[in-house]
């Protein structure tokens, strides 16, 4: 595979992820705060079910790709650049680890449902990672064009 | 000269900018496909017809915008596309887009809508879409038409996905990416 080639592959996974933020962000997580007790912890387990294989693992292959193009990357691409597009990932993923996730987990066992406080720090704050991923994209999507085009 | 290598970048440019925006796409589609729509069955019936009308109005800005904006990029490419990349080609991403964006208003646009509509709602749908009442829709029950969605959608998550890797294919040979 040419370093042009598996940059390529990175853009696409970056924007598929791109695509699940917004899912997330915009269709799925504000629709849960109309959902009443009883019924919200049968959708939100619903709901984690099925983000191992569509969301965890494209969102890791990314992460570990973010990390080789520090060591394969096309020659016109600086490290500096790499280094930014890498640390939007990193923050995204460390800010899940020291916020969202363990909203998620206090949320999964709230009896309040979708008046949960704790969602109601998710839908405050998730933009942010929104953005992050986002910004991910749109660093690889500079970089590709500067390299391609 | 400066020109000839300045439009050859803008090619190149569009043609990833519709990389980006199909990705996007086939992010969303398979999430709505595997994890929104299935969530609906678990939704209360007393909750479901706000969280269906939420639902829909919140999809307008993450969806249609990188779905128009792919449009729209697919079309300029007529006029600009990279030499490697021929009409043929475009011509199939369009067709694709066509018979996505056709069958979205002819037959998941009116099934999502019915879903959860209340009897005022319906005859607002046959309004915009008469044929309905024909296939026998407006008679069915919630259940029978939340089956036949999440069935037939599968052909439109097909359809996406195929439209992301026809874009993936002109990439390849558009960008020379395998002789770099």
């Amino acid at each position: 595979m040419t370093k042009e080639l598996f940059l390529l592959l990175n853009l696409v996974l970056a924007f598929y992820n791109v695509g699940t933020i917004w899912a997330h962000e915009i269709d799925i997580f504000r629709t849960w705060k109309l959902i009443n007790g009883k019924t919200f912890h049968i959708v939100q387990k619903a709901h984690w079910k099925k983000l191992p294989y569509w969301v965890f693992i494209p969102v890791g292959i990314s992460f570990i790709g973010s990390i080789i193009l520090f060591w394969y990357h096309p020659n016109k691409i600086s490290i500096t650049e790499i280094g930014i597009a890498f640390a939007s990932q990193f923050l995204s993923h460390l800010f899940t680890g020291i916020f969202w996730g363990p909203w998620q987990a206090k949320l999964s066992k709230d009896e309040l449902g979708g008046a949960s406080p704790y969602l109601k720090k998710i839908l405050k704050t998730h933009w942010i990672r929104t953005a992050l991923i986002n910004a991910y994209g749109l660093i690889l999507l500079y970089m590709t064009i500067q390299t391609l085009s | 000269m400066h020109f000839i290598m300045e439009n050859h970048k803008v090619k190149k440019s569009l043609l990833l900018l519709n990389l980006g925006l199909s990705s996007i796409g086939i992010g969303q589609i398979w999430l709505v496909q595997l994890s929104a729509y299935p969530l609906w069955a678990h939704v209360g019936p007393k909750e479901f017809h706000a969280y269906h009308i939420f639902w829909w109005h919140s999809i307008w800005m993450p969806i249609f915008i990188p779905a128009g904006a792919a449009i729209v990029a697919t079309i300029t490419m007529f006029w600009f596309r990279p030499p490697k990349v021929s009409r043929s080609l475009i011509w199939i991403a369009c067709i694709i887009l066509f018979v996505t964006y056709s069958l979205t208003y002819l037959w998941w646009a009116p099934l999502m809508a019915l879903i959860g509509a209340t009897p005022e709602e319906v005859n607002g749908i046959l309004h915009w879409a008469p044929y309905v009442s024909n296939m026998g829709w407006n008679n069915e029950t919630q259940q029978q038409l939340y089956n036949l969605l999440i069935n037939s959608h599968w052909l439109r998550v097909a359809l996406i996905t195929a439209y992301g890797i026809l874009i993936f294919y002109m990439s390849i040979l558009g960008l020379d990416v395998k002789k770099k």
